[in-house]
């Protein structure tokens, strides 16, 4: 077995991990020894292709990856970057009622405000001018507007976008500026070593064990040989998300660990919906998404956001088969499209377990999500409506195509008799939640700092800390808190 | 496992029985139709079942042998609902026993008649030569795949009438 000794162990290159690698880095000119291991691939942009088939190698399981019961697809990236490596970008900053609800010691609302606004410039957030603003988004504003609903602008972190419009399936020039191309590459300068290709089984006693394995054709090699591999580290970062770093910790069987370890998992549970405009949209050119609405936030917990997708996600997203759904997808051109963000609870019940070894998410869907989607859906054809469309297409409808005389019966139309689970397509990229933080180990697994409760060595940077769901995309949150965590490792550090 | 030298594409996970049953799920999934003289294939053709195969072989063992399991299962449960299996069913037929897996009430049956008419969209929507039928001009970068075979796959052209 190959054995690493270094100082500082990071499992895991994502918004959290490659978070830490940037925090921690300095301590490479001290002469410390700061590794990152990621399970995924070290790919450039230069790998990305934009092609459906050939992006699905940048997602777990190639995007297989489901809840235990079947009913909801969690799509996560598995390469170096992590998520951010796939993901849109779209930045928001979490509200304070969240952060003052999870009540950590230590934790205020002003040092993450400070955290946000330094990390926003560093990766280059802003609301993308409006040459910008494509016709799905145009149509959205439209729409949102005439219904007398907010429309807000999203902040997007990129630098020189030549709006492609592929940024889910790895952005060709590097210009999201998510962890491959901001975080990491400091990190590789400042001294940090990457270990792409390495799965971490297991940690315990200032160890991890993994297996290296060969690098596929395209990507960066580890400077190691394929084969198992020991590390020994002052300090484990797990940072492999709610899903890899949870499965770790129950891998590794660590005495007096937190009931609490896997558990209040929330995913925020998402659609996305499509309308049919009698006019060319092609949604697909252009930068994806620039406007959001909150108008059934407080009320009804939901996000309306834009979005597109290619070809096979759409007619993925599209319910039926047959000639019907052949013929809608006729009009792919024609496609406005709407995503659906739903802030489910915390509940200790939805939690990872291992299965075979591999960490699964028993997740059970909540009423309160079921209606709250339902609702959404009608607000989303209402906003097709609003903005044109002759026809929409949601999930949980009596109809595959609602027309726009059916817009006085959505209540009639859409509802949770509809929405038949493992019918309906169901999806999550937010994941969070898992190793919660928290005061009591009871209740959480790790300590305000991020620490491991009992375990002084191991900490956790990333979206498994979240203690309930940032109601708003994640990953600006996530950067922040592994920041906190991992400068409080370095200020501690002897 | 087979060698369809007749299409020069490489199965290694479907069986010729296989490759039948999902050629004649794939074409319920996404029938041909026509529209005035212009004729939009179905995803009944090898190509199509290829590009599923090679998708198989990123997948765990467990859920490839389930997705067997499940594509025999269409088949033969034909033979209680119409008294002959799935493939030699009419297409009426063949609509009518799919619609039992899409509202079954096992959410596990529902769950096997997504994942496979999902693996049909990825398989079908994928391919160049679909995207003017959808008027999807494609990616904007010309670049290459390390897997020139994938690449293969999304550009073999159907067999149009
Ligand atoms: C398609 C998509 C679009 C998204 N869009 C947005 C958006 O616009 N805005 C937003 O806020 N959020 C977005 N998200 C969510 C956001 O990307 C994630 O919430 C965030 O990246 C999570 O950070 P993380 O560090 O916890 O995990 P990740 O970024 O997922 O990184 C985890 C890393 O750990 C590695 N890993 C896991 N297990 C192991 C192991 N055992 N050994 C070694 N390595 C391991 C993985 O390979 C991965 O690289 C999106 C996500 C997806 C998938
Ligand atoms: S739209 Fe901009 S960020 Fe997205 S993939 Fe294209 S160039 Fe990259």
């Amino acid at each position: 077995m190959k054995k690493i000794e270094c100082d500082i162990l990071i499992v895991g290159s994502g918004a959290g991990g490659g978070t830490a690698a940037r925090v921690l880095a300095p301590l490479c000119q001290k002469g410390k020894r700061v590794v990152v291991a990621d399970v995924g691939p070290f790919y450039t942009h230069e790998h990305f292709t934009q092609r459906e088939i050939e992006g699905v190698d940048l997602l777990w399981d190639e995007g297989g990856v489901f809840t235990k019961d079947g009913a909801i697809n969690i799509i996560m990236g598995r390469m170096v970057g992590g998520s951010t490596g796939i993901y849109t970008g779209v930045t928001f900053t979490v509200p304070p009622d969240v952060i003052k609800a999870w009540a950590i010691p230590g934790l205020t609302y002003d040092d993450l405000e400070k955290r946000f606004a330094r990390i926003k410039e560093t990766i280059n957030a802003h609301v993308l001018p409006d040459n910008f603003v494509n016709t799905n988004n145009r149509l959205f504003k439209k729409g949102v507007e005439k219904l007398g609903w907010p429309c807000g602008s999203i902040v997007i972190n990129v630098k020189n976008c030549q709006q492609q419009g592929f940024c889910n399936l790895g952005c060709t020039v590097g210009a999201k500026q998510g962890t491959l191309e901001v975080e990491i590459p400091q990190a590789i300068k400042a001294g940090v070593e990457i270990i792409p290709n390495c799965q971490i089984e297991a940690v315990g006693g200032n160890k991890a064990w993994g297996t290296l394995a060969p690098a596929p054709p395209d990507s960066i090699p580890a400077k190691h040989d394929p084969g198992p591999v020991e590390f020994s580290a002052k300090k484990i970062i797990l940072a492999g998300n709610t899903f890899g770093t949870s499965g770790i910790l129950l891998r590794s069987k660590l005495s007096g660990m937190s009931p609490a370890l896997g558990g209040y998992v929330t995913i925020h549970p998402s659609h996305t919906v499509f309308g049919i405009h009698p006019e060319v949209v092609e949604g697909f050119r252009g930068f994806p998404k620039t406007y959001y609405s909150t108008q059934f936030t407080e009320s009804h917990h939901y996000y309306l956001e834009t979005c597109f997708y290619y070809p096979f996600v759409a007619a993925k997203y599209i319910e039926g088969w047959g000639v019907e759904h052949k013929k809608i997808m006729r009009d792919y051109r024609k496609f406005m499209a709407i995503l659906i963000l739903n802030h489910d609870q915390a509940l200790p019940t939805n939690r990872i377990v291992l299965q075979k070894g591999v960490p699964v998410l028993d997740y059970r869907i909540q009423k309160e999500s079921i209606e709250s989607l339902c609702h959404a859906q009608r607000s989303a054809a209402r906003v097709f409506f609003a903005a044109g469309c002759d026809r929409a297409l949601l999930p949980a409808s009596a109809k595959v195509v609602l027309k726009r005389e059916d817009e006085p019966r959505l209540e009639e139309l859409i509802g949770p008799r509809h929405f038949i689970l493992n019918k309906i397509s169901i999806a999550s990229a937010h994941p969070q939640g898992g190793c919660r933080m928290g005061t009591d180990p009871a209740t959480s697994v790790t300590n305000e700092w991020g620490q491991v409760h009992g375990y002084p060595w191991l900490h956790v940077c990333d979206s498994s800390l979240l203690p309930s769901s940032t109601h708003v995309n994640p990953y600006l949150t996530i950067m922040a808190l592994s920041e906190r965590n991992a400068e409080h490792i370095l200020e501690t550090w002897k | 496992m087979e060698d369809q030298s007749k299409t020069n594409f490489i199965f290694k996970f479907l069986n010729q029985y296989l490759q039948r049953v999902l050629m004649a799920f794939a074409g319920r999934i996404i029938p041909e139709d026509r529209e005035g003289d212009k004729v939009y294939p179905g995803a009944d053709n090898p190509g199509s079942i290829a590009i599923i195969d090679r998708a198989l072989s990123t997948k765990p063992k467990d859920m490839v042998l389930l997705i067997k399991i499940f594509l025999l299962f269409v088949e033969f449960s034909g033979l209680l609902f119409a008294l002959r299996p799935f493939s030699w069913m009419s297409a009426e037929q063949k609509d009518k026993h799919l619609r039992r897996f899409e509202f079954a009430p096992l959410g596990k049956i529902r769950q096997g008649f997504w994942g496979l008419k999902t693996l049909v969209f990825l398989s079908y929507y994928s391919r160049d030569e679909i995207w003017p039928d959808i008027h999807y001009p494609g990616p904007r970068m010309k670049r290459l795949h390390p897997d020139p075979n994938l690449r293969a796959l999304q550009t073999a052209p159907f067999k149009r009438q």
